[in-house]
């Protein structure tokens, strides 16, 4: 238990450093004790490289790596006292369960008596005991995945690291694996640093995302502030399924109020002090307006917010449907109750909650509200 | 049979008990057959094309159960018409044949454990470490390869014997304790070795050593078998080295050794023959032992998880 603090962290895989392309670029993010951090964003954005440096496998290039106040940028990794869970498992196929739960901590030469008690409760914590004399040829997928885990959780190491270590498993085990991410979690305390690019995941487990792109943190805080305050364009459309909605526009004052005015001529009030701002601020500049699909609202009392489209598809989803709408401007995606009429070829009409729009400068394609950036 | 199928009919989704089990029978019987009628032709293709592979091997047992006399006839014979062990006493008392064996088990042996040594821990290097000139090194490791053994021999003569090491164990050994081939081996077998495994054990805490010791090696038995069984071979059947290097009989390998009969008794083919065999013998040994430990092997690298 401890906590990680990584300072303008920058890896380059290049040997050569004048053209220097980074895969991980001023990374800064302090990781207290305790905490379960995801590192989300797109294929090849850099997140298994930053795990892997802050496990030792690959070199910091520049920045500094702290671990309990410890500057550890050259500590061998067997010495950072981390444990990794790998995508693949990584379990030594010639050792059966026990021996290879036991392998970390024989090494470290801990007595034999000792590591049997810590193996048994291991694995009675995940449900193993029946396996321990198996080999991992003879597990499934799920089995092999707990086996990995209890390996790392064996020597109560500072913190875990995973690299998406669910994302062999199919839906449903993954949906069950994650919960039981969640309880150990819980019960162990351990910080750990997860990677992975599924969402749910990310929102369900993390008590803090930190979203990447191109090497680069776009954005470290809670779930929730992910979601609703999303520091730029990129993170909106990156959380959240369906992803949100954007329509680029202008803002504009209609009829004493101000307006977001789409390509098309479409256009939506805003109210309250926001509109104030935007008119100030952002009149006839160009905005684009992000609604996510779950802040469509189906009644349509004539407010001054509607948008009209053809449906083009609509997903079932059980408890509520998806329509993807072609309006005027663009293609958008809205949740809305089973019960909404409309098959695809339909009009539709759909009112959009202004309340909970976000707005994202043309050029910089920030929150233009955006509020913080917690860290 | 074919009459079998249509005795049934399946009227309103109703049939004979007794007539499905006799149907389950018949076609049982006629798979079982049709199966043993395949293995028998596979297995008869099998023999004969292993007599035709075998059968300068065949012959060279044969001849050695002759009586020399036996040989030179314009007849076909194929087989003794009187087989007799005589060669092989003869051959074994003639020249010191067990000590020839011995000293090629002893050399073959060493050198098969210092190049399983040598180039597995080579191997690791080039595939699991990550050091300046890394590419460079192998590449010239490589390039030994193409030179070819001939044109080092003198040298290497020249070397063994000014550190005055001519005919004895070290001259025959030393210079093949490790090969670029090996070395290569070992490092494509590395390569396909899950690299997380490596890294997972770092970050347990476990050296290099120790990964080799208990996880490479279990995990690579069976490139370590085929190694081994490919290395003892080609020891045994050295010959232009240890002719230039031994002088004395008691340092000879077999396969010189074997020579050496031929040139006692020049007429002697059937004792030559005997000869081979009983050097043979060992050679076949190891091959089948190392056999079943690279099928063991190969199961053991089956549970990759
Ligand atoms: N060994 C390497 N040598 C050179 N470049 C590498 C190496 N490993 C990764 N990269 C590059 O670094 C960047 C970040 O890779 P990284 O593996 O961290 O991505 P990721 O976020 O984990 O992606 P994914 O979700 O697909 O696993 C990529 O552009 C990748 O091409
Ligand atoms: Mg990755």
């Amino acid at each position: 238990m401890s906590d990680l603090f990584l300072k303008n962290v920058c890896k380059s895989y290049e040997k050569k450093q004048d053209k220097a392309q980074y895969a991980v670029k001023d990374f800064t993010l302090k990781i207290e004790d305790g905490e379960f951090v995801i590192f989300v964003g797109p294929s090849g954005c850099g997140k298994s490289t930053t795990l892997r440096m802050i496990a030792g496998l690959e070199d910091i290039t520049g920045g500094e790596l702290w671990i309990d106040g410890k500057l550890c940028n050259y500590v061998e990794p067997g010495e950072r006292d981390l444990s990794m869970v790998f995508q693949n498992y990584a379990l030594y196929p010639n050792m059966n369960v026990y021996d290879n739960m036991a392998f970390s901590l024989s090494v470290r030469k801990v007595p034999k008596k000792e590591i049997d008690k810590k193996v048994h409760e291991t694995a009675e914590i995940l449900g193993l005991e029946s396996l321990l004399k198996r080999r991992p040829g003879e597990l499934s997928g799920g089995q092999k995945q707990r086996v990995a885990i209890g390996s790392a959780i064996m020597r109560s190491p500072k913190a875990f690291l995973m690299d998406e270590p669910l994302s062999n498993l199919d839906a449903k085990l993954r949906s069950q694996m994650r919960v039981e991410l969640a309880k150990l979690h819980e019960s162990l305390g351990t910080t750990m640093i997860y990677v992975t690019h599924d969402q749910t995941e990310a929102m369900t487990l993390g008590t803090k995302i930190v979203v990447m792109k191109d090497g680069i943190i776009q954005q470290a805080d809670s779930p929730k502030e992910v979601y609703d305050n999303p520091a730029n364009m990129f993170v909106a459309g990156f959380i959240g399924s369906p992803s949100m909605n954007f329509f680029n526009g202008r803002i504009r004052t209609y009829a004493g109020m101000p307006v977001f005015e789409t390509v098309t001529g479409e256009r939506l009030e805003i109210p309250g002090s926001r509109g104030k701002v935007l008119e100030e601020k952002y009149r006839n500049k160009w905005v684009i307006l992000g609604i996510r699909p779950e802040h469509f609202l189906t009644k349509t009392d004539g407010s001054g917010s509607c948008l009209t489209g053809e449906i083009t598809a609509r997903e079932m989803l059980g408890a509520e449907s998806i329509v993807y709408l072609k309006t005027a401007a663009e293609e958008a995606a809205a949740r809305v109750p089973v019960e909404t009429p409309g098959k695809p070829g339909d009009k539709l009409t759909l009112s959009a909650d202004m309340e909970r729009a976000h707005f994202f400068d043309g050029h910089t394609n920030e929150n233009i509200f955006y509020q913080g950036g917690r860290q | 049979m074919a009459e079998i199928n249509e005795t049934i009919t399946m009227e309103n989704w109703q049939y004979n008990e007794q007539e499905i089990k006799r149907l389950h029978i018949a076609m049982n019987a006629r798979a079982l057959r049709k199966r043993r009628i395949r293995k028998t032709v596979l297995i008869t293709l099998n023999i004969v094309m292993a007599v035709f592979i075998l059968f300068p091997l065949l012959y060279t047992v044969s001849v050695s159960l002759m009586p020399s006399d036996q040989l030179f006839t314009m007849d076909m014979n194929l087989l003794p018409k009187s087989p007799t062990l005589d060669n092989y006493a003869r051959a074994l008392t003639q020249v010191p044949l067990v000590r020839f064996i011995l000293n090629s088990f002893l050399v073959a042996g060493c050198i098969t454990l210092g190049q399983i040594v040598t180039c597995s821990l080579a191997a690791f290097a080039f595939s699991f470490l990550e050091f300046r000139g890394k590419n460079v090194l192998f590449m010239l490791v490589m390039a030994t390869m193409m030179v070819p053994g001939e044109a080092t021999i003198i040298s290497n003569y020249l070397t063994v014997s000014s550190m005055g090491l001519l005919d004895t164990y070290p001259v025959l050994i030393l210079p093949s304790l490790t090969s670029a081939m090996g070395i290569f081996l070992f490092r494509q077998f590395y390569m396909t070795f899950p690299k997380s495994l490596y890294e997972s054990a770092k970050l347990d805490g476990c050296g290099n050593l120790k990964f080799i010791v208990k996880i490479l090696i279990p995990l690579t038995k069976s490139a370590i078998g085929a190694m081994a069984v490919y290395t003892f071979i080609n020891a045994w059947n050295m010959y232009m080295w240890p002719l230039l290097v031994t002088g004395s009989e008691e340092m000879r390998t077999v396969q010189i050794g074997i020579s050496m009969l031929n040139s006692v008794d020049a007429q002697s083919i059937t004792l030559m023959m005997a000869g081979v065999v009983a050097i043979i013998i060992p050679s076949m040994v190891i091959f089948i032992v190392g056999q079943k430990q690279l099928i063991r092997g190969m199961f053991s690298g089956a549970v990759k998880g």
